[in-house]
């Protein structure tokens, strides 16, 4: 009753090619990057401007009905994943960039806009975008935002959180919100860090503004080669220490090295246990210098073969392999499943000793490509979905890796957000409390509890139900949550 | 020696008796921003005794320590490492403690290139108003698990509750700090700034009194390729003049009776007519000013401390009274205001 009226309501306030109704043309949206998880919408809705969106919001909200936002789709944690009751709100026709101001060296975009394309779009003037999250090319801002995207540069640049200035957001209960935007610092409590990260669960970002660096001047990628994972982990903490902050340090083990190299075709060692990726840059003396000094740390942790890479060529020949890691793992393997923890540096190498260990007992493959100098791990399970339990094998692998993350003082998910994915995960990392205070959180924005309900947040029944230790008096707290 | 107190369970004791009693409390630490953000009234809940440093790693580039602790006291820890924390708070009068900093939110002269207190905070542990123990964030680099309500208590004021401890992301310090300075004009100031801006990874801090301008650079090379030969390298300009800045203890400070505080846009400056009162920090950004203009109709849009306390009769967003309220349901923190 409520979805015939929101159906009416919107035909007649939006243009006929903004909504899709029929099943064929809604199947493209059924799942996002984790295509584990499929649902076909009700209703998807692809404004093309703010006005549009406020539109879709209001009449949502007066029937009821949930929205999910959604942007190139391409995240992992299923955080898009449509519902069967609910509407898809895409913003992907939402891509204009609408000023670039070379004073402040900001430029302002609508969210479909793909991370790649605001680099692309400056890099004539000596600036670029820094987060690079392994899908730019297909990735939208407005996701970036949703998710704080990570990337292999973040060590140096930080993350989308720290690269945006500005925001404009809609919430479902009608209010714009223009938060920061040139400034360093606006009056009042600072939402940017709030919406950042916040799973399409509190507002629609329909407009960001993002932060441009100078390119950097010189640059060189290193490539060392180990006999032990523990030695490169160790390698990590050491190169760390020296005081120089790589602009990446990322870390392959043997079989994403081969699955890669058999890829790319990028000249990796296809004999090393794990190498490390280390990208250094800055002036030509201090480049030089941090390069010896390196090469010094390397030596120290037994480094057996070592690669420099210092023009542009030679530098994207030792990147491709690692970017290319996942399509890689995709031909050594029917399905795989990417996690994504942090943990402390230090931990690295006991951690994927572990992991190693736990891989053998449940007789799946893993390989692990990952952001070595942010402690972020990307283990990808191997599995067969056509087999028997491998699905659900593989899931309880990965929980088992998550809760080890939580274990030695890391999370649950370091860039790529909880999702669906990872709702029985978090349990293991609040307290009911805290939990509490995600939902009064999202209330004070959501009223209703409509924007993407049963996501990113999981409920304390859910947690008790997966525990038994979070129970609180039997009590369900928020009972006008949905429960998945 | 740094001591070691924890004193966290009356601070929590405290916050859930006056939710259940339905008083207030006002948090105070070392009371050093006072000048800035006026004087809150009411029932003081003093946090400068629960200090300490509850984990500190060099190579983790982490540090965790308790609310009351003196920014003094990290600051020399982190420093005994060759490390800093990257947003460089301000110890107005050299006092100041971490959850002050927190609260306000304030960062010093390398903010524009090392990012803000908010950028470098990784996790909290919090008393809400209702007396809850509430950890947020942690102490890893990424970190995308749940809602970032650790990075929302900077800036806070106190409004959503108190700060118990606080985990920080620490830089190593830089091999090279060498400072240039020039005698620019006003007219000529933001062509400089804008070269900065655009061209330079190597700036970490400015510093313009409306005739001369300085600047802290980490690689005289890069300096040197941004086309501003004006600038010549001062050796004797050490980092005792930037601390100075930071914490106000030069001669414009001393000698100016009140200041306001002003954050701009990027790009922009202040009107001339504000300028000639004033000092600038990051890259002419960050103004303060000493005058007597009506700067409300001047910078509708801008955040200003410490104008006639107007910053505290501001009318807030209704969502942010909302999320007050879904920290601090009975207004315990009520005598708190945010700027």
């Amino acid at each position: 009753m409520t979805q015939a009226l929101a159906l009416q309501q919107l035909s007649s306030a939006l243009p006929p090619d903004r909504l899709i109704s029929k099943e064929f043309a809604k199947r493209p949206y059924e799942t996002d990057g984790l295509t584990a998880y499929r649902e076909v919408p009700w209703l998807v809705a692809l404004p093309r401007n703010t006005n549009e969106v406020r539109q879709i919001l209001r009449i949502c909200n007066e029937c009821s009905v949930p929205v999910v936002t959604r942007g190139a789709g391409t995240g992992l944690s299923g955080g898009a994943r449509p519902l069967k009751e609910g509407l898809l709100l895409v913003l992907s026709r939402m891509k204009r960039i609408l000023e670039v101001d070379f004073d402040a060296c900001t430029a302002t975009v609508e969210p479909g806009v793909t991370n790649l394309s605001i680099s692309q779009e400056v890099q004539p003037y000596g600036l670029y975008y820094a987060p690079d999250p392994s899908s730019q090319i297909a990735c939208s801002i407005g996701g970036n935002v949703a998710e704080n995207s990570g990337g292999v540069h973040c060590l140096k640049y930080g993350l989308t959180l720290h690269n945006v200035t500005g925001l404009v957001v809609q919430t479902i209960d009608g209010d714009e919100l223009v938060l920061g935007g040139k400034s360093y610092e606006s009056p009042g409590l600072d939402l940017l860090p709030l919406i950042t990260g916040s799973e399409g669960l509190l507002g629609v970002v329909t407009q960001v503004t993002v932060k441009l660096l100078p390119q950097p001047t010189n640059q060189a990628v290193l490539l060392g080669a180990f006999d032990s994972i523990e030695s490169a982990g160790n390698c990590v903490s050491a190169i760390i220490a020296t005081g120089i902050i790589p602009a990446a340090l990322e870390m392959m083990d043997s079989l994403a090295i081969k699955a890669s190299e058999e890829f790319a075709h990028c000249g990796y060692p296809i004999d090393a246990e794990a190498i490390l990726l280390c990208e250094l840059d800055g002036t030509k003396t201090t480049l030089d210098q941090d390069l010896v000094r390196i090469r010094e740390v390397l030596d120290d942790y037994d480094v057996k073969d070592f690669q420099i890479a210092t023009d542009a060529e030679s530098r994207e020949l030792l990147w491709r392999g690692r970017k290319s890691a996942f399509p890689a793992a995709g031909r050594i393997a029917t399905d795989y499943y990417c996690m994504d923890g942090t943990i402390p540096r230090k931990h690295i190498g006991y951690v994927l000793r572990t992991i190693k260990e736990l891989g053998e007992s449940y007789g799946l493959g893993v390989a692990n490509v990952f952001h070595a100098g942010d402690g972020n791990l990307h283990p990808l399970i191997l599995y067969d979905a056509s087999k028997p339990d491998e699905i659900e094998r593989s899931e309880q692998f990965g929980m088992d890796i998550l809760n080890l993350c939580v274990k030695v003082g890391g999370t649950v998910t370091g860039e790529h957000g909880i999702g669906v994915e990872k709702l029985d995960a978090a349990c293991s990392q609040f307290t009911d409390h805290e939990l509490e205070q995600f939902f009064r959180v999202k209330q004070a924005f959501d009223r209703q509890g409509i924007m993407n309900p049963g996501k990113a947040i999981p409920t304390l029944t859910r947690c008790s139900e997966l525990g038994g230790m979070h129970v609180h008096n039997g009590e369900v707290p928020f009972p006008e949550i949905p429960r998945f | 020696m740094i001591r070691d107190h924890d004193d966290s369970e009356r601070l929590v004791e405290t916050i859930a008796r006056a939710n259940e009693q339905s008083n207030q409390v006002l948090i105070r630490g070392h009371g050093s921003k006072r000048f800035l953000t006026g004087d809150f009234v009411g029932n003081a809940l003093q946090t400068q005794d629960h200090t300490g440093i509850l984990s500190y790693e060099p190579e983790e580039l982490v540090v965790t320590v308790r609310s009351g602790t003196s920014l003094e006291t990290v600051r020399n820890l982190l420093a005994s490492q060759n490390q800093m924390l990257p947003f460089d708070p301000p110890s107005f009068g050299g006092a100041g403690t971490v959850g002050g900093a927190i609260a306000s939110g304030f960062s010093g002269p390398s903010r524009p290139w090392n990012g803000s207190l908010r950028d470098s905070l990784l996790g909290i542990e919090m008393v809400n108003g209702l007396g809850q123990r509430l950890k947020f964030g942690g102490q890893v680099m990424k970190n995308v698990a749940g809602f970032d309500l650790s990075r929302l208590m900077a800036g806070s004021f106190g409004t959503l509750g108190l700060i118990l401890s606080a985990s920080f992301k620490v830089i190593p310090k830089p091999r090279v700090e060498i400072s240039f300075a020039a005698d620019i004009s006003p007219e000529d100031a933001s062509a400089c700034y804008r070269k900065i801006l655009q061209l330079s990874n190597h700036v970490r801090g400015s510093y313009y009194d409306q005739k001369r301008m300085y600047l802290l650079a980490t690689d005289v090379e890069a300096m040197k390729s941004l086309d501003l030969p004006e600038f010549k390298p001062h050796s004797e300009i050490d980092r005792s003049f930037w601390n100075d800045i930071r914490d106000h203890k030069t001669e414009w400070f001393s000698n100016s009776e009140k200041v306001v505080r002003i954050v701009l846009p990027r790009g922009q400056q202040l009107p001339p007519a504000l300028r000639e009162h004033s000092v600038e920090e990051w890259h002419g950004t960050l103004a303060w000013y000493s005058g007597n203009q009506d700067l409300t109709e001047l910078l509708p849009q801008t955040k200003i401390t410490n104008f006639r306390g107007i910053s505290k009769r501001r009318s807030l967003p209704s969502i942010m009274i909302r999320l007050q309220n879904a920290f601090d349901p009975n207004g315990v923190f009520a005598n708190h205001f945010v700027i």
